[in-house]
């Protein structure tokens, strides 16, 4: 274990010492306050003004905060990943006995077990285990939290540069329409959505009493995409 | 008596092993009819080359760009492993070996690439970290390549020479048993290229083997037990650099003297030198210059081995 708290150490101080990188670090703690008070808030105006009140959107909307979440930890550690692609320590790595597979354990798991940590705050304090228990809620922030290995290893496998990781990311975001899709439309076309791996996540979240079918649904989506974007980034690594 | 013959049978055979083990101990790197051919290309970048590396050698890899050691130096640090032939490292087929074998191994390439937002002292914590064996202080190998007080500076901030002396001490921190070097004095000074030389043969006095990929003629002549030579994948030469010099350059000596006002400079040949009288009137009369013999250097056997000039 001491070979990888070093490397997990020197992250953080890559991302202490990069602003953009902070940023997106923190980023997830304002989604928590938005969760908590900025909705309740906005809803409160438009009952008032509107006679409109928001709270029966309320789950759907803290399905796309939480989501976001995990994507933002992907992106941090998919930017650390590139510099260090790009600047050969991968392939430096690689002949350590840490070797790049352990590498690549402690690039996917740091974010998946904060991603994990996030979420199951984030369902605590906004009620979720009102109408899913521990086991249910903790396999749902499992699925959420590996998003993030899938942003990072999509950043890995496609973009040449940092610049291009950000529109690459800002591509990956294009998922999040599928919830928007899914919830606002109504019609049998929107199975198709579900090769969207945020698409079960939601699906699981809106209708509980069939969370395990949608879960089990999401896990092996999500495998299939980490799986495949995997085996194309070591082809481009090397 | 049957028992004595036994015992003698028992003793040769023990004999035998400890032979066999004790050769097994004095490569370090032993290579047999190493073929590569990359992914996509028709014909090998690596055609059947043979060689070994003794333990506490230093072997020099010298050749024009594109010659194959890159490739020869990637197969030999694990990185390609889909390769033709036998390649054994300490007794192991480094194709076989587990990622703990590179507790064993140093490398440190032409182009040093480190986290640059980092110091040097928290780049070398970082690297030491990933092995799990003994490890050199690094207080005492950064003062020993000039770099202790620059020890908090981001590497960003370093110079290639700066980078290239902590590029070598991040290869030797943990002691490897055997080093690639490829370049290590490129972008040195006279003086820090000294101190990163003297460290080279210091480490092979400690019993590390040294595989040292080179283009500096100077320090292949310096440094190198033997040298090989790689030409379109081939090794066509591999000897002592004082076997090279003497087998390709010329039996002759060159002797520069004053005469009246002018120098006069005459070759002899070294053949019967000594009883050459014409010879030892000007080293009895004549105010000597220089004297040279005239064995290759190892710039002219490459130029002739390999047909191309060193950049």
């Amino acid at each position: 274990m001491a070979n990888y708290s070093q490397l997990i150490k020197s992250d953080f101080r890559n991302i202490g010492r990069d602003p953009m990188l902070m940023m997106a670090s923190i980023a997830p703690v304002l989604l928590i306050l938005v969760a908590l008070f900025v909705f309740t808030l906005v809803s409160g105006l438009t009952e008032k003004h509107l006679n409109f009140p928001l709270a029966q959107y309320f789950t759907f909307g803290y399905i796309f905060l939480i989501i976001i979440a995990p994507m933002l930890l992907g992106m941090v550690y998919g930017f650390i990943l590139l510099d260090e692609r790009d600047g050969g320590m991968i392939g430096y790595i690689s002949i350590t006995p840490l070797g790049k597979s352990g590498y690549l354990m402690v690039r996917m798991l740091v974010p998946i077990i904060f991603s994990f940590l996030f979420c199951m705050m984030f369902f605590l304090l906004t009620g979720f285990h009102d109408f899913l228990n521990f086991l249910q809620l903790g396999i749902l922030a499992l699925i959420i939290a590996t998003e993030a290995p899938m942003m990072l290893l999509f950043l890995g496998a496609f973009a040449g540069n940092k610049v291009e990781g950000i529109a690459i990311s800002k591509g990956f975001g294009i998922l999040l329409m599928t919830l928007v899709l899914d919830y606002f439309f109504r019609g049998d076309w929107r199975i198709l959505l579900s090769i969207s791996p945020l698409w079960w996540i939601e699906r699981g979240v809106m209708n509980p009493q069939y969370i395990y079918p949608y879960l089990f649904g999401g896990a092996i989506v999500h495998f299939i995409f980490i799986f495949l974007l995997y085996k194309k980034f070591i082809r481009r690594v090397g | 008596m049957k028992e004595k013959k036994l015992e003698a049978e028992h003793s040769s055979f023990r004999f035998v092993l400890a032979l066999s083990s004790h050769s097994i101990q004095l490569n370090m790197i032993k290579v047999r009819n190493l073929s590569y051919t990359y992914a996509g290309q028709s014909s090998p970048t690596i055609r059947d080359i043979s060689f070994q590396v003794d333990n506490a050698e230093i072997f020099g890899f010298l050749g024009p760009s594109g010659a194959g050691k890159s490739t020869t130096q990637k197969i030999l640090t694990g990185v390609l492993k889909n390769y033709e032939g036998s390649v054994v490292l300490k007794g192991e087929e480094i194709s076989k070996i587990s990622k703990h074998f590179y507790n064993n191994i140093g490398v440190a390439f032409e182009f040093p690439n480190f986290y640059l937002k980092f110091t040097a002292i928290e780049n070398l914590q970082l690297f030491a970290s990933f092995y799990n064996c003994e490890k050199y202080d690094a207080e005492m190998l950064l003062k020993k390549v000039g770099l202790w007080d620059d020890r908090n500076l981001k590497v960003e901030a370093y110079s290639k020479g700066m980078r290239m002396r902590l590029n070598f001490i991040r290869a030797v921190l943990h002691q490897p048993k055997l080093l690639f070097l490829d370049e290590p004095t490129s972008g040195l000074d006279p003086t820090n290229a000294r101190i990163l030389k003297d460290f080279i043969l210091e480490l092979r006095e400690k019993g590390t083997t040294i595989f040292l990929t080179t283009h500096n003629m100077t320090d292949a002549d310096e440094l190198c037990d033997r040298i090989a030579f790689m030409v379109e994948g081939q090794l066509p030469l591999i000897d002592e650099p004082e076997n090279l010099k003497l087998k390709y350059g010329k039996k002759t000596l060159k002797v520069k003297y004053q005469s009246g006002e002018s120098s006069v400079l005459e070759e002899f040949d070294l053949k019967g030198l000594g009883t050459n009288n014409e010879f030892l009137k000007i080293l009895d009369e004549k105010e000597i210059e220089t004297i040279h013999t005239q064995e290759a250097t190892l710039e002219d056997i490459f130029i002739k081995i390999t047909g191309k000039k060193l950049v």
